[in-house]
């Protein structure tokens, strides 16, 4: 070979070998992330993505996840024209039409149900990629309906609305100026990849960390000075029981308390219910290790929390659970102080930045409100505190047509998986709905199921607004053509605006004159942006987030102040049974009869993070799925070897509503009694075994990571 | 320049960035039956007194000083980059004997079933000429695989190296 | 300025020469050949006969002129050493000159073993060794006018002549004279498998068979007799029982000898100043404690490092003498690392056996003494590499790397349990 030759084997960008870098960023998992990559592109491909190093955000790093990114781009069951159904409904036959007769379709269809039923009747729902919800968000208002609806009903607005109905707002860790970080399910090393160094500057200073989990993990390994492995679902008790020691010890920041927080001697009542034994016998945990916890947390100075995004709301008393922990903040005088948990409101789609957009605005400032959303009726504080459908009710919606009918779904990205009962819902959609349009990069598992599908384009072949922490936006420009025909998600519903004729001259104007109205005033335009292949410094911004300004200006609550006792859940109708303080109840509460609990003696968590997946959009990338290619079951070794299974063997679990089959692996880093599941997986979907009704009344958050199941070996035929 | 990979257990998290990198760079495709050059370790070991020790693990090639693969291949496919120090080859010659899979104490060469030869990890020489990182370590979030010219790594001591990553059960537990 | 004779040019006398040269800029180095090519390898024969490498690929590193002026050398063709003064460090040549030296490398390798059989100069009789008797074997292959074969000896390079012949239809009966295949490497157990698998590729076995003699047939035929009272016809008769160090010229030489030449760890003689490596010595087997032959080119090569630094003026010990053999034909892998001579009924035994993997190992108390696999192909280097550092250092545990390879690479946990010795 000659040294050319080497060269470009070797993939080493320059003139000589014609490989070029181009800069775009990944959206495989939620846009709080996504990181600025460097793609390697020759002849119009891209032949290797590395992390960009000059990017303010990721600083040239990538998880596991985005280094597969070209994997993930080139997919084999990327859709390639848009699609018309010809076979049933979930037999995945279709014939490939023009664009042009798909937004005829599109437009006819939903004109129709809006005519016949109501525009209510039309859910624009989505799932992932986030980054075109402002516009779809908008254009489901400007079409009519209230019923905006996004996986955020069971991702992390619980512990958002959890956040605001106690302090008006949620908190960061502030990482830089803290001497404890209590690592509450904390895994960086799977979930959050960038936040690892945070935790290894703290250690190198001579922080200490405490880390709280229902798994040994990297992060209890390489960093826990204290690791609570606790007892599944328990975690709220073990928030009161924290702050009962607290209190009684004297460990309180008792002018903290009085001068900025509402409520306190009921939360002290509450907190009385909790002492260490009982407290010790919940959670499967020491009292020795409990006391030391509370008081590292509470006596070492600043000490911060890292609330996980949907860990714990994923328990059907998980609101209440995050409440009861973000209130140790607010005891023991760290929220809103250096070193604690500082309030840093996002600027747009979840990353804050340091300035404000009319993100908010121009999703909601033409909002129809003709109806109540899906699911208000039965979640009122969900209803009362965001503004997007609770959709877990949408099954039953389906199904019995009440309060009014649902008869079409106009979706992005929607997947059904993320769904409990998945196959109970795509039955009822298929029975009940009028019309389906989806669309996707992907031909999933629920595109089976759409009458019309669009062919979506990936992040590097499109352009997009995306802000960084550190006062950055950002507008990318594409480092490929969109694959086949596929289309940027924002050009297909400003393109539908026209076609439909939308009374909404800003959506018609297309996704960049959007842009420009909601980032104005920031001092940057579109434009401005495009000029650069890096994000650029926006003005106006004001960064980092100054500690203590709530302190100064008060809570954005009723009473203005941190709310152990919360008025916003006080002021909802009492016959719902919503207690304004963080009472602790059993996760498994609705599935705890004699019965059950002998059928079903497991504790089944499903979607504890692991590095390679997120939801179900890596199991297909050929380079992740080879690091797990089975789906797999976690079991602990005890549990395994009374019931005679071993490393590999086939499993099935179920639930009183679904099994699934799986291999099992066993480890020792779970307590006997728990069973891990990774959630996502065609052929083992594992949301198929949730149940419904088993939800938070809080929120209406499914209880993914806290229900009941039962396994047996499946023997070999 | 001469350099040296450079592994801290105690960073790791068997993530697989450093795998995935690594795919990405030689264009790894899993239906071959393949393995890719670099791979992670994740296993839960059982000590002396029943508990259970939680490795995470990142390895290939360690690019030994004194690499026993190259005297045990018959044809001499194997060889020192005299700019990197990396453990190179050519396999034009190679007759598929697996010699340097018996001689390599980390079980990094591999056999690749499509065409019978011998394949392995070559630290991403080009990419370290042209003064980039290997794929493997620019994958690397955590600093737990570095890649570091020979000088800083002997001035730092050798404890941390790649091929003295003999960690005695029951020795590393905290 | 000092003066090293290298007497014999393969693996081992390259790399002493290499070594020589790396540490001594001035020195005079004389090598003496018996033939006029190249360093190569014996190993290496039957690929190239098969054609998995061109005839050049057999010299890794190059040819003798290459060599000669790579190392500066002085190098002697086809001119064998016939006798070595030890005391004087004088090496004598069949043409009758003499000459003294500061240092001696007696690197002379091996030959294949032919006993004095009637029949074994027949012509169609053939060993495999040097890299005439590949040309010579892979032309009547490409001729196209063998059918039928017959390889006597399953030994390492027995398997690799009915490799080729498989490779090239030819009908091959493969026979040995022990009750099992790789009878110094295998238990039975593993030879029973290998067996089979060998007769599913169409390879006629057969075992306890001792050559009587061979004969010619009018036909052009041969047919070897054994002493079983079985005869077995066919083309070619490849004999492959083993090989013989070459030594013979020594007789005199004052050099303690056994099968091989005697060295210590720094490959020195018993006489000072002359050395010897790679295939012609035995050095200290590390399992037994007790010297041994073991010809493999990893060890050639070591040896001729140690040699080399040693003679000039450095220190430098060759300590990786074990006992392992691997096989690898016709999509087959099978290795044996330690002494399966060594096991006896009081040891203790492990065995497992997947679609994949086939197991068998022995010890007794914390000692491993012999281990064979089937299928195990790239994790045999860190099942070695186990086995020496429990013969180096008995007391320690398993590095955790190693361990993690291989239950990561399907090896089942009590395999790793028995060599963790608990």
């Amino acid at each position: 070979m000659t040294d050319l030759e080497k060269k470009i084997v070797a993939k080493i960008p320059g003139e000589d070998t014609g490989i070029e870098v181009k800069r775009s960023l990944c959206a495989i998992c939620s846009p709080g992330h996504h990181c600025g990559v460097d793609c390697y592109v020759k002849d119009g491909e891209i032949i290797r993505v590395e992390g960009t190093e000059e990017h303010p955000y990721n600083h040239g790093k990538l998880c596991t996840k985005g280094s597969a990114l070209r994997n993930y781009v080139y997919r084999k069951d990327r859709l390639k024209t848009p699609m018309l159904r010809v076979g049933e409904r979930g037999e995945g036959k279709f014939k490939e039409i023009s664009w042009d007769e798909a937004y005829q379709i599109i437009a006819e269809k939903l004109g129709k149900v809006k005519e016949t039923y109501g525009a209510n009747s039309v859910a624009f729902l989505s799932g992932y990629c986030k980054w075109y919800r402002p516009i779809l968000h908008r254009f489901c208002h400007v079409f009519g309906s209230v019923n905006f609806g996004t996986d955020d009903c069971t991702c992390s607005a619980s512990k958002v609305i959890a956040d605001k109905v106690t302090a008006g707002c949620g908190a960061g860790p502030d990482m830089a100026h803290a001497n404890t970080f209590l690592g509450w399910n904390y895994e960086g090393y799977y979930s959050s990849h960038l936040s690892v160094a945070g935790v290894q500057k703290l250690k190198a200073r001579g922080g200490k960390v405490i880390i709280i989990d229902i798994r040994e993990t990297p992060a209890s390994k390489n960093y826990a000075d204290l690791f609570l492995h606790i007892n599944p679902g328990t975690d709220g008790a073990l928030a009161l029981g924290m702050g009962k020691l607290i209190i009684d010890n004297g460990w309180a920041d008792m002018e903290y308390v009085e001068k900025y927080t509402y409520g306190f001697e009921q939360y002290k009542a509450l907190c009385d219910a909790y002492p260490l034994s009982k407290v010790s016998e919940i959670t499967g945990l020491k009292e020795e290790e409990i006391y030391e916890a509370a008081k590292l947390y509470a006596t070492n100075g600043p000490a911060c929390t890292n609330y996980s995004a949907s860990a714990l709301v994923h328990h059907i008393n998980g609101f209440n659970a995050h409440r009861a922990i973000v209130c140790l903040s607010a005891l023991t005088g760290n929220f809103d102080r250096a070193g604690g948990n500082v309030p840093n409101p996002p600027t747009y789609l979840h990353k804050p930045a340091g300035f404000k957009t009319r993100e908010h605005e121009f999703r909601s400032n033409r909002y129809p409100g003709t109806a109540r959303r899906i699911g208000a009726e039965k979640f009122p504080l969900w209803e009362a505190q965001f503004d997007e459908t609770q959709s877990m009710e949408l099954l039953n919606q389906l199904e019995t047509g009440r309060p009014y009918p649902i008869k079409a779904i106009f979706a992005l990205g929607m997947n059904a998986k993320m769904y409990p009962e998945t196959d109970h819902l795509l039955k009822a959609m298929s029975e009940n709905l009028d019309f389906f349009c989806l669309t996707d990069m992907f031909d999933t598992m629920t595109a089976k199921y759409a009458d019309l599908v669009l062919p979506a384009c990936s992040s590097v072949e499109r352009g997009e607004l995306k802000a960084y922490q550190g006062g950055y936006l950002t507008f990318t420009k594409p480092v490929i053509k969109p694959l086949y025909e596929s289309r940027s998600d924002v050009d297909i519903l400003c393109d539908l605006a026209r076609i439909m004729d939308l009374d909404d001259e800003l959506l018609k104007s297309g996704y960049e004159k959007c842009c420009d109205w909601m980032i104005e005033g920031c001092g940057l335009t579109v434009a401005d942006l495009k000029k650069s292949d890096l994000p650029v410094k926006v003005p106006i911004a004001k960064w980092p987030a100054v500690p203590g300004k709530i302190l100064e200006n008060g809570f954005k609550t009723k009473t203005g102040k941190f709310e152990f006792y919360s008025t916003a859940i006080a002021d909802i109708d009492p016959s719902f049974g919503l207690d304004p303080l963080p009472v602790y109840y059993d996760s498994l509460r609705d599935q705890n009869d004699p019965e059950t609990k002998e059928n079903y003696p497991f504790y089944l968590c499903t979607g504890a993070r692991l590095a390679h997946a997120v939801h179900s959009r890596t199991h297909e990338v050929p380079w992740l799925r080879s690091l797990r290619p089975d789906p797999t079951c976690e079991v602990n070794g005890e549990d395994a070897d009374r019931l005679g299974l071993k490393d590999g063997d086939t499993v099935e679990l179920y639930s009183p509503v679904g099994a699934i089959r799986v291999k099992c692996q066993l480890t020792w880093k779970i307590k006997p009694g728990t069973i891990l599941m990774l959630h996502g997986y065609d052929e083992a979907n594992v949301n198929n075994l949730i149940p419904r009704n088993h939800l938070d009344p809080y929120s209406g958050y499914p209880g993914f990571k806290g229900m009941r199941c039962n396994i047996r070996k499946v023997e070999r035929k | 320049m001469k350099y040296t990979f450079v592994f801290n257990p105690d960073l790791c998290s068997s993530c697989s960035s450093c795998v995935i990198g690594c795919m990405d760079q030689n264009d790894f495709d899993p239906e071959s039956g393949d393995l890719p050059f670099r791979k992670t370790f994740q296993n839960e070991i059982e000590l002396a007194d029943g508990s259970h020790y939680s490795a995470y693990i990142s390895a290939a090639c360690m690019h030994c000083v004194d690499a026993p693969c190259i005297d045990a291949c018959p044809v001499g496919c194997l060889s020192k980059d005299p700019e990197t120090g990396f453990t190179v080859y050519d396999n034009t010659n190679c007759i598929g004997c697996k010699s340097c899979a018996m001689a390599c104490p980390f079980g990094a060469p591999r056999y690749r079933k499509s065409d019978g030869k011998m394949v392995k990890c070559d630290g991403c020489n080009e990419r370290v000429k042209a003064g980039l990182k290997p794929a493997c370590v620019k994958a690397c979030s955590f600093g737990a695989l570095q890649c570091v010219p020979e000088e800083e790594f002997l001035a730092e001591g050798s404890a941390k190296a790649c091929n003295v990553l003999i960690d005695q059960l029951g020795l590393r537990r905290k | 300025m000092n003066k090293y004779a290298i007497v014999g040019f393969g693996c081992a006398g390259y790399h002493a020469a290499e070594k020589i040269r790396s540490r001594d800029q001035e020195a005079v180095i004389d090598v003496y050949s018996d033939t006029d090519i190249g360093p190569y390898n014996p190993m290496l024969t039957t690929y190239f006969v098969k054609g998995s490498l061109p005839y050049e690929g057999m010299f890794p590193f190059g040819s003798l002129e290459e060599c000669e002026k790579k190392l500066n050398l002085h190098i002697k063709k086809e001119c064998p050493v016939t006798a070595v003064d030890g005391e004087n460090r004088m090496i004598c040549c069949a043409d009758g000159t003499k000459e003294q030296y500061d240092r001696i490398l007696l690197s002379t390798g091996a030959s294949a073993l032919k006993p004095p059989i009637p029949g074994l100069s027949l012509p169609g009789v053939f060993t495999m060794r040097t890299a005439e008797d590949a040309v010579r074997l892979k032309e009547r292959i490409a001729s196209g006018k063998l059918k039928t074969a017959l390889v006597i000896g399953a030994s390492w390079v027995g398997i690799k002549v009915v490799e080729d012949f498989v490779e090239a239809k030819v009908a091959t009966t493969l026979v040995d004279g022990a009750p099992w295949m790789f009878y110094v490497a295998a238990f039975e157990e593993t030879a029973r498998r290998a067996k089979e698998d060998l007769e599913k590729k169409g390879v006629r076995v057969s075992l306890c068979q001792m050559l009587d003699h061979i004969e010619a047939n009018a036909d052009g035929t041969l047919t070897a007799f054994m002493k079983s009272g079985d005869t077995f016809t066919a083309d070619t008769i490849g004999v492959c029982i083993g090989v013989r160090t070459n030594t013979g010229f020594l007789k005199d030489s004052g050099i303690a000898m056994n099968r091989g030449i005697l060295v210590n760890s720094r490959m020195q003689t018993n006489l000072p100043g002359i050395y010897a490596a790679g295939d012609c010595v035995e050095a200290k087997d590390i399992q037994s404690g007790q010297p041994k032959n073991i010809g493999v080119w990893y060890n050639a090569g070591r040896q001729g490092e140690v040699a080399g630094e040693n003679m000039a003026g450095g220190f430098m010990e060759f300590d990786a003498n074990i006992l392992v053999n691997l096989a690898h034909y016709l999509d087959y892998d099978f290795i044996c690392v330690g002494d399966v001579s060594a096991c006896g009924p009081e040891d203790e035994y492990y065995e497992y056996e997947d679609e994949k993997l086939y197991i068998k190992a022995c010890k007794n108390g914390q000692k491993i003494k012999c281990i064979n696999m089937i299928g195990s192909a790239d994790a045999n280097g860190v099942v070695k590499n186990i086995f020496i550092k429990t013969i180096e250092t008995p007391e320690a545990e398993i590095d955790v790397k190693s361990v993690c390879y291989l239950l990561t690479n399907g090896f089942p946990e009590a395999f790793i349990s028995f060599l963790r010795r608990k």
